[in-house]
Order: C-alpha cells, then structure tokens, then sequence
C-alpha cells in the first residue's frame, strides 16, 4: 500500500479515534492511530482492519466509560469523606469542651466518624493494596455500619442540632463507599 | 483473580523485552497463532490500564537510532507485573496439572 493510502486511512481512523472518550483519546488517542498506520505498512489487509475497528472502538469507549464512572466515584467518595472526618472533629472536640456534661456516646461517635473517613481515603490511596481483600472487607463492613448508623442519625433526629444533616453527611459517604467498593 | 487475557499476554510479551505497541500486538498474535488478536483501541485501553496498576511503565530507553521510530512509545513490565504474570502462570499450570489427572474427554498435546 502506498504512504499516500496509509496517511488516508489514518486520517478517516483518525476521525473515529476523536469519538473515543477523552481520557483515552488524550493518553493514547495518536498512538493508537499510529499503530492503525503501522499494521497497514507492514502489509495487514485494509479490509480485515476495518472490521476489526468498529469492535474495537466500541470496547475502547465501553471500558473508557467505565472507568471514567469510577475516577468520578473516587473522587466523589474522597470529598465526601472530609465530612464524616469533620463531624468526628466536631464532636471530639465538644467532647472534650464539655467533659463529663455529654453522653459517653459521643467521644465513641467521634472517634469512629474520624476512623472511617480516614480509612476511606488510605483505601482510596491504594495504600493497602497489598491486603487487598481483608481491606476491602473492612472498609465495606465499615461503610454499611456508617450507612445504618448514618440513616438512622437524618431519620430520627433528636440528639444533636443539625442531626438530620449530619445524619445525610454520613450515608451519603458511606452510600458512595458502596458504590466505589461494587465497581 | 485471574488476569484479562488481553493483560496476561501484554506482561507476557513484555516479560521477554521491552516493547512498542505492534510488537505486543505482533507477539501475542505470534504466541497463540493468531487466535487472540488485539486492536489498537483494546490493546491501548489494556497498557492504560496496566500501567495505571503499576504493572507496566513507559521506559525512555530506546533501540538504536537505525532501528527506531521517535514517535513510539516503549513499555517495560515491572516488578509487580512480573509478579502478577507469575501468579497468573502457577494459576493456569494448577489447571492444566488438574486437567491431565481428570477425564475430560480430552488429552493435551
């Protein structure tokens, strides 16, 4: 095939690559049309590649979308878990204001809001990928006790001021935590 | 868990040397006969997504000038890639020793 065709179908390939999601097109989007030009220079029949595109850009915008979801979770789930943290500053340091006047509950609340946003962002950071499934269990055994205890705080209320949203802070962290952890 | 075929072969090709793009794609049609064939997309969402787990890196390190395109980009499997096609290669070698000591109604050659 002469360079001229090459650079031809480069250019309509090229085209198609541009529909590919962002995150992929903008890492390896000329790459990939490179290597598209290379097998046609190496003798690989036009036709047989054509066929094979189609597949492929599907399974390149697929897998790009999914991961593009999980990036956006994971940086969801990291804002999120500053609240949690937060409210266990909050409480520990009412706890400690007014020592002896407030329920026992509250240091034990503040020390596990504070223990789960925490661990939320170690797991995040890939930093525990070495006990990767003992990690996950407990960061999911933690996140659906947030989510309880999270829910039961916004519906019933009662115990501090603004419980409601302390009580939506928590679950929607722990909820998201759910959600990044089935991805 | 079991590696993705597309990634097994990817750290299986790069275990051997340092490679570009169509040589992994090269090598792997080679390896198995043609019978897994990757496409430039699937075979670029693969090295992203390696790479993304530490499996594998781009090396600056280059073939001579004679022998070499500027614009490729060469990848190197790493420790933990080495590791992760070991493990995957005891997984498979488990099966294979499993599936010469049961019936199956077939043999390996």
């Amino acid at each position: 095939m002469s360079p001229r065709t090459v650079r031809r179908h480069q250019a309509v390939y090229r085209r198609l690559v541009a529909v590919t999601p962002d995150v992929h097109r903008s890492r390896h989007g000329e790459e990939q049309v490179q290597l598209f030009g290379d097998l046609l220079n190496k003798g690989e029949s036009a036709l047989r590649l054509w066929i094979q595109v189609v597949p492929d850009l599907i399974t390149v915008i697929r897998q790009s979308a999914a991961e593009l979801g999980d990036r956006t979770a994971r940086i969801a789930l990291s804002i999120t878990s500053l609240g949690p943290i937060g409210l266990g500053l909050v409480l520990g340091w009412i706890s400690i204001d007014e020592y002896g006047d407030v329920p026992v509950l509250f240091p034990i609340t503040a020390m596990a809001l504070i223990t789960q946003g925490v661990f939320t962002l170690v797991w995040l950071s890939h930093s525990l990928d070495q006990w990767k499934r003992p990690a996950k269990t407990v960061f999911v055994a933690g996140e659906a006790a947030a989510l309880i205890v999270g829910s039961t705080i916004a519906i019933g209320s009662g115990i501090l001021p603004g419980s409601i949203i302390a009580g939506l802070v928590i679950a929607v962290q722990a909820g998201l935590g759910l959600i990044v952890a089935g991805r | 868990m079991a590696l993705p075929t597309s990634h097994f072969h990817i750290l299986f090709a790069l275990a051997e040397e340092d490679r570009h793009g169509y040589s992994i794609m090269k090598e792997t049609e080679e390896l198995t006969q043609g019978e897994v064939r990757l496409g430039p997309g699937a075979l670029y969402v693969a090295l992203a997504k390696l790479a993304d787990q530490g499996l594998i890196e781009e090396t600056d390190e280059r073939p001579a000038p004679d022998l070499d395109d500027a614009r490729r980009r060469y990848y190197r499997i790493t420790d933990g890639g080495r590791a992760a096609l070991g493990a995957e290669l005891q997984r498979l070698h488990r099966v294979m020793e499993r599936a010469r000591r049961t019936d199956l109604g077939w043999s390996p050659t």
